[in-house]
């Protein structure tokens, strides 16, 4: 489509979502020596979303039952809503506006990933919790929430069947080839998240592993097939059975070019869970785009 | 099963001192081999699991919380769970509530209407005092 304009992916974020990391935002306590370091990773977030000033940010997280319930429990859901409810997860609302969405782009999304095979479940209503409002809170300083529309993505991590690593890989290539395709101008980010090593339950709560999260940093950045080829036994074993939510970082990674521009990466474990951060500018490989014809 | 403790008095049902094996096979999750300390929501687990963890979801409500800090015994039998499961809540045993088939996020929710932190509810999965986890961390207090 040269000439023509269209939607195009201009970078991806990788964020946690811990429920902590919001609870000590709006706390205040982000300059405290025990929460800077963390804070600090994203201030060249908050600095780089406004200089590429995205219309959209896609964030790719999953619900933590707030969302969902195992009544029915979608593999993959988008949000097609107009605004976002903040969803109370026990203790009370955060103190957030509702986040606006792009519906016109959400249902075009849908279509699209159905056409290709992903058979996504569309939400008209879809509250948000602590595994987006995290990484939201975190992006945009209070004067600039929510001038950026957010496109919610859901994964299932939380009950087995879990999808695959590699189709968390493959779903982000389905976005990608969407966005490309859609004749409008349309600047995306997208934003994986999850924590690092880290499980919340059983004996093993609190098990870590700094290594991994490092060799993780590496590939998901230079060689993530490798990762889209693991096994959930293999992500439970090397990083505690909640890593497993690393899967989310593929659809990030898959939306983007084969290879990109790292421009900031950024690793904190202060309590049960290996926090990273990191920005990869897409270097717009055109031959993604051309298997979507 | 039907979710009650059974035999005499004090007897606790398998699941919570057994390795229990999810008759399940996955290429992605090896379910004969189960991780140490690792219980997947999942199954028969998750199945068993499913009333108690519908009990946790209700505290979402802030009326429900505020029900359940009042008079915690009519909640729990107005919505109809067994004495185990009661048993389970009277303890605060989030141990055993994730052996039993509750997700941990679904404790934590539960576990609030307690006081009871998402950290200090993981100290009492690991069979531990808080102390003791908490000496186990980077930054005792990044909470």
């Amino acid at each position: 489509m040269p000439g023509q304009p269209h939607g195009r992916i201009i970078g991806g974020l990788g964020s946690p979502h811990a429920p902590s990391i919001g609870a000590a935002y709006h706390a205040g306590k982000h300059e405290t020596p025990s929460w800077k370091p963390l804070f600090d990773g994203y201030k060249p977030m908050q600095a780089w979303l406004e200089q590429k000033k995205p219309d959209l940010i896609i964030v790719v997280a999953n619900d933590h039952a707030n969302t969902f319930f195992f009544d029915r429990y979608p593999t993959f859901a988008l949000s097609v809503a107009a605004e976002h409810e903040i969803a109370d997860e026990g203790w009370g609302k955060w103190p957030l506006a509702p986040i606006p969405g792009n519906p016109e782009f959400a249902w075009q999304l849908a279509h699209s990933l159905v056409d290709q095979e992903f058979d996504i479940a569309v939400c008209q209503e879809m509250p948000l919790d602590h595994g987006f409002l995290t990484p939201l809170s975190c992006f945009f300083p209070p004067e600039r929430r929510w001038a950026v529309p957010v496109l919610p993505v859901c994964v299932n991590v939380l009950q087995p069947p879990i999808p695959s690593a590699k189709r968390c890989f493959e779903l982000g290539r389905a976005i990608r080839r969407a966005v490309e395709a859609y004749p409008r101008k349309l600047d995306v980010v997208i934003a994986g998240t999850g924590g690092l090593s880290h499980q919340l339950s059983g004996e093993r709560y609190g098990f870590n592993d700094t290594a991994w999260d490092s060799e993780f940093l590496d590939l998901i950045e230079t060689d993530p097939e490798r990762i889209a080829r693991m096994t959930h036994q293999e992500f439970m074993t090397k990083g505690g059975a909640d890593s497993v939510e690393e899967i989310m970082w593929l659809v990030m990674r898959g939306a983007l070019s084969p290879k990109v521009r790292r421009v900031h990466r950024n690793y904190y474990l202060p309590m049960v869970t290996g926090f990273a951060q990191v920005i990869f500018e897409d270097l717009g490989d055109a031959a993604v785009a051309r298997k979507a014809a | 099963m039907d979710g009650k403790a059974k035999g005499e008095p004090g007897e606790r049902p398998a699941w919570e001192t057994s390795v229990e094996i999810l008759p399940i096979k996955s290429r992605l999750i090896d379910f004969a081999a189960p991780l140490h300390g690792t219980y997947l929501t999942t199954g028969s687990r998750a199945q068993r699991g499913y009333r108690l963890s519908k009990f946790c979801m209700a505290f979402m409500k802030p009326a429900f919380r505020d029900a359940f800090k009042a008079d915690a015994e009519s909640v729990m039998t107005e919505f109809g769970l067994s004495d185990y499961e009661k048993s389970l809540i009277r303890e605060q045993n989030f141990n055993a509530m994730v052996r039993y088939g509750v997700n941990a996020f679904m404790i934590f929710k539960l576990a609030n209407a307690f006081g009871v932190n998402q950290n200090q509810t993981g100290a009492k999965m690991r069979l531990q005092s808080f102390e003791e986890f908490i000496a186990t961390r980077n930054v005792k207090d990044a909470l």
